[in-house]
């Protein structure tokens, strides 16, 4: 590859932007107003059911799921009073607030509540559906002692809907189904998930309720409180970021050009991104697309930085704006435009991984890139073309620029002296976090991903830490042979005996089924007496007593029963959250129940599940992803040096990072989520650039005198600065997520930190020494020396 | 010009006097008072299918007999097998405030219950989207009913009236009907939500006379919300049947007709 032709056709493209000021400004300021109008066509998905790819099988398995069965998502409140719920106002407000959610969700499909149950009642000659809160509430001892009587008379029911001391109750409300995406998109509507957590927290917080300390939980409430929170987040991020980096290109360019340029580049960048996003219809979620905002934000800066300080030191020789702007473009921009390259193909490998939002950052980060890409050229040359000719008689040497370089000078002098002792310690690190690298475990749950600082997860977590708390749930399907097998008593008898099962494993908290429903249907037949609290033996009684649960008004039936009678599901709550051991329950479950069911489909469905799959997804996806980057990465670099081994020797300072970010995150216990997931390949992208700035430069200063030392030295005196500089800067941007109260936050914001600066610590100690040690550009000319 | 005001001026004069003459109320009732005989019988095939297209098949006979202003119904299941024989007497009142009394008879268990109490605010019939006040037995006044206005429907010249029920825990906000002028018989109903926004829309087809009686054939309706529908179908229509109130009692739910 031939760089000084490819520098003169970026002079070309330099003195053309440069020239034609107004025209290429104008041209990007349309491009610009295109963009802002896709800003307004943008939307974020919260449904953990997005994540999964069309044609996933777990997608296909809850879809049915939910075809059958209908929506599983649910809006549950807990209602808590500390001197009890039993008293006329609390009992009021309690079936104020059921009526209002079931009234005012948009969704809502029903309701089920201590007010509003469906509470069958066995009397002399039949059986009643009663409220167990009457219409009109005694404010008498004599009043509020029955319906306590009655909210009790039950067990089966009471333990799922009240404490036993009657100070805390839930509030369920079943939603109807969905409508498909398409739908609510083409009508310009809110995501109906969205929508309902919005309505679910506007009717909770409002101050008639109060009283009933009402804390809401449930998939669509706690994805809106996530993005909300995430949004807000975001902000805080963004504008820490944009400080630090002001901070640090202050102290770097000491001009207000060097400080705006990038600044204007970066939120051009995003404008145009993010606008083509809008326009194109991509996906979009509030975790990943921080990832991609900051990243095009650090990259954005740390790519001027490049342009800048090249800049700087022509301006410095030159006195002339316009030369030294065209000399930048001309000396920077391949390499700069490299550098992109390679972090767009690391972001890339994302869509290696079977998971949508994993997919949508690598394509979301890609655009974003080629935005910075295609801003850098244009702004920068312009931005700093403008002016006066002259800027000041400063000698380089003197400058600041100057001084790092005689710094940088001494410090290559220094890693070249010792080179073996920095191998010895490089080599050590480096096994030491390899270990680390096997202790890597992925976890999804909201304990592990956001914490207890971030309040929606906190108050969630204290939820499920109540009695009636519970924190996740799963459902166990099993498909009968023939239509009619559901009712078979010997069918639900064996549920049953599922049921009894799963009660022993450590993490169920409670299970739900139509065994419910029928033994409760028999016991209220024969006068409320419990020892009829059991499945009849007969065929046609179960069928009569569904029948007659149906004509009561009764409509649960069909939440726990297909209408074919063919498919039973079992609904199992847990206590709290443990990956492994979870997994490991559902499989004991779904082993079981293939025992006991030889002849029948059995599958475990629901979030839990959906967490397991997807945890699996991110563990092979992320391998899949590394080894992808790295190969790529390799090529390019092989193709970039014009030498395979060249390239080979230009992976292993690159390298180094990723196994450090795995070694931290092993031996810190840093899980492996959606957004750690994504810090290797980043890393891999980002701190390829530095080894290119550093090849590049050592290539040209080994070809002017064939000396390695010379070449380090003066690679050093050259990009030196520039390669820390750009590392300060993208570690800076990243270090505010290292202050988030939500752990994922933290843990992505601190291995990014590391990364880098192990990266840059890498390509000023490591890549010096491999390069004089191999010898990668060639033998030594002695007569030069 | 003067032919198009003429006309305009005609046709708002034909209006007003139909408004004029029939209210809503007015068009209610007449569909409430619509002859049926004093007794009648029919074969119901009752479908409810699901938004995936799963469906549930049930056939009843159904024998109902007016006593005053009240109805009283007895309903034999006939299909599928493990519920046949099962039988279902209702006795519905006219009296707005008043329970309907029901009893189920299961011959598997031997046993005959009452059923009384509704659950909560959606008291539907027998898992269907029909509620009982759908199947017909709801009293014009629980209602405030208004005229809106003269369109085909189906095509067939309709009276449409709008219906807001007094009792604000109704399932619906209010119903939109339309009413055929020749028969006084609802081709259309929309039901809409609490918060306003369709629920449920009932169509009914095959309007025909038997023994001179204006009788439907076919009733569909579907809950737009969740794509749940139910269509019933009407066979072997007969009216004025000599059948004694004797039929309509527990004992001879048990026994069987």
């Amino acid at each position: 590859m031939n760089i000084e032709k490819i520098n003169t056709k970026f002079r070309r493209f330099g003195q053309f932007v440069v020239s034609h000021r107004v025209i290429v400004m104008i041209a990007f300021a349309a491009l610009l107003t295109f963009s802002v109008a896709g800003l307004k066509r943008i939307y974020f998905e919260t449904s953990f059911d997005t994540y999964f790819v069309k044609d996933d099988p777990m997608l296909l398995k809850t879809d049915e799921f939910k075809s059958i069965f209908g929506n599983d998502y649910y809006v549950a409140v807990l209602v808590e009073n500390k001197e009890g719920l039993f008293s006329k106002k609390n009992l009021e407000l309690v079936r104020d607030l059921s009526n209002e959610l079931m009234d005012s969700l948009s969704y809502s499909e029903k309701i089920t509540s201590l007010t509003d149950l469906e509470f069958m009642v066995g009397t002399e000659d039949g059986m009643e559906l009663q409220q167990i809160v009457p219409e009109v509430i005694l404010d008498s001892k004599e009043g509020l002692d029955s319906i306590r009587k009655k909210a009790y008379s039950k067990e089966y029911v009471s333990k799922k809907l009240i404490s036993k001391d009657g100070t805390m109750s839930w509030i369920l409300v079943k939603l109807r189904p969905f409508p498909s995406d398409s739908l609510w998109r083409a009508q310009g509507l809110e995501a109906p998930e969205n929508q309902t957590g919005r309505e679910a927290i506007k009717i909770c917080t409002k101050d008639k309720y109060a009283s009933l300390n009402p804390n809401i939980a449930g998939m669509p409430y706690m994805n809106y409180a996530k993005a909300q929170y995430i949004k807000g987040e975001m902000s805080r991020l963004m504008v820490i970021a944009i400080i630090v980096a002001l901070i640090v290109m202050t102290l770097v360019t000491r001009s207000l050009r060097g400080v705006l340029i990038p600044i204007l580049t970066s939120i051009s960048a995003l404008i145009i991104a993010m606008g083509i996003i809008g326009w194109l219809g991509l996906y979009l979620d509030m975790s990943t697309t921080m990832i991609t905002v900051m990243l095009a934000f650090a990259v954005a800066i740390a790519y001027n930085i490049h342009v800048y300080s090249f800049f700087r030191a022509q301006l410095i020789k030159l006195h002339d704006r316009k030369q030294a702007a065209v000399d930048a473009i001309a000396e920077t921009a391949w390499p700069v435009i490299f550098s992109g390259f390679t972090t767009l193909a690391a972001m890339m490998t994302f869509l290696a991984m079977n998971i949508v939002p994993m997919k949508a950052m690598g394509i979301n980060s890609a655009l974003a890139i080629v935005s910075v890409l295609i801003s850098i050229l244009v702004i920068t040359p312009i931005m700093l073309s403008l002016g006066t000719k002259a800027e000041n008689n400063k000698q380089f040497e003197t400058s600041f620029e100057g001084k790092a370089a005689g710094l940088f000078d001494r410090f290559g002098d220094f890693v070249l002296r010792h080179s073996k002792k920095i191998i010895i310690v490089s080599t050590v690190v480096t096994i030491f976090c390899a270990i680390g690298v096997c202790w890597i475990e992925p976890a999804f749950d909201v304990e592990r991903s956001m914490g207890r600082k971030v309040d929606y997860s906190r108050r969630f977590l204290e939820l499920c830490e109540t009695e009636l708390g519970t924190m996740y749930s799963y459902d166990l399907m099993v498909v009968l042979p023939e239509e009619g097998d559901a009712k078979k008593p010997e069918n639900l008898k064996k549920l049953e005996t599922l049921e009894h099962e799963i009660e022993k494993y450590p993490l169920t908290k409670r299970h739900s089924s139509v065994l419910d429903i029928i033994k409760d249907m028999n016991c209220t037949l024969n006068n409320n007496d419990t020892a009829y609290y059991h499945v009849p033996d007969n065929y046609d009684a179960v069928a009569q007593l569904l029948l007659l649960y149906e004509n009561a008004g009764g409509s649960e039936s069909e939440y726990w029963m297909d209408y074919e009678y063919r498919r039973l599901r079992l609904q199992i709550e847990i206590s709290n959250y443990n990956s492994n051991e979870i997994e490991n329950e559902m499989g004991r479950l779904e082993a079981r129940a293939k025992e006991l069911f030889p002849n029948s489909e059995v599958s475990t469905v629901g979030n839990l599940p959906q967490f397991t799959v997807m945890q699996q997804y991110i563990t092979r996806g992320q391998m899949w992803s590394l080894v992808l980057s790295a190969v790529i990465i390799g090529v390019l670099l092989m193709i970039v040096f014009g030498n395979i081994r060249l390239g080979l020797i230009g992976m292993i300072p690159n390298l180094a990072p990723a196994v450090f970010v795995g070694g931290l995150m092993g031996w810190l216990g840093y899980p492996l989520d959606m957004m750690t997931a994504c810090i290797i390949p980043m890393i891999l992208g980002l701190a390829v650039d530095d080894t290119i700035h550093f090849v590049n430069h050592a290539h040209l200063e080994f070809s002017r005198k064939r000396n390695y030392e010379h070449a380090v030295k003066a690679t050093f005196r050259v990009t030196g600065l520039a390669i820390v500089m750009t590392s300060v800067i993208i570690s800076a941007t990243f270090l505010g997520f290292s202050v988030s109260d939500a752990i994922q936050f933290r843990h992505f914001g601190t291995l990014a930190v590391a990364g880098l600066v192990s990266a840059l610590l890498a390509d000023l100690f490591i890549t010096p020494i491999l390069f004089k040690m191999l010898k990668i550009f060639g033998k030594e000319d002695k007569s030069e020396n | 010009m003067r032919k198009i005001l003429l006309f305009a001026a005609f046709a708002l004069a034909a209006y007003s006097a139909d408004a004029q003459n029939l209210s809503g109320r007015d068009i209610i009732k007449k569909v409430k008072d619509n002859p049926d005989g004093d007794t009648r019988y029919a074969k119901m095939n009752l479908v409810l299918e699901k938004a995936n297209g799963s469906k549930r098949e049930r056939k009843v006979e159904s024998w109902a007999m007016d006593i005053g202003k009240d109805t009283k119904t007895m309903m034999t299941f006939t299909y599928p097998g493990d519920v046949k024989g099962t039988g279902f007497l209702t006795w519905n009142y006219d009296e707005i405030g008043k329970d309907d009394d029901k009893w189920l008879y299961m011959p598997a268990l031997k046993k005959t219950r009452r059923i009384s109490g509704s659950s909560s605010k959606t008291d539907y019939f027998m898992g269907t989207d029909f509620t009982y006040d759908d199947m017909g037995d709801r009293n014009i006044d629980e209602d405030t009913h208004k005229f809106l206005r003269k369109e085909k429907c189906g095509g067939f010249d309709c009276y449409v009236v709008e219906s807001v029920p007094k009792d604000k825990r109704e399932i619906y906000s209010k119903k939109i009907s339309w009413i055929r002028k020749d028969c006084f018989m609802a081709v259309k109903v929309e039901f809409y939500d609490k918060l306003g926004k369709l629920h449920r829309v009932l169509n009914v087809q095959d309007i025909k006379q038997v023994q001179g009686f204006w009788t439907r054939g076919k009733m569909e309706m579907q809950n737009v919300q969740t794509k749940h529908k139910t269509i019933i179908t009407f066979s072997d229509m007969k009216y004025n049947l000599k059948i004694g109130s004797d039929m309509f009692n527990v004992a001879k739910l048990e026994k069987g007709i």
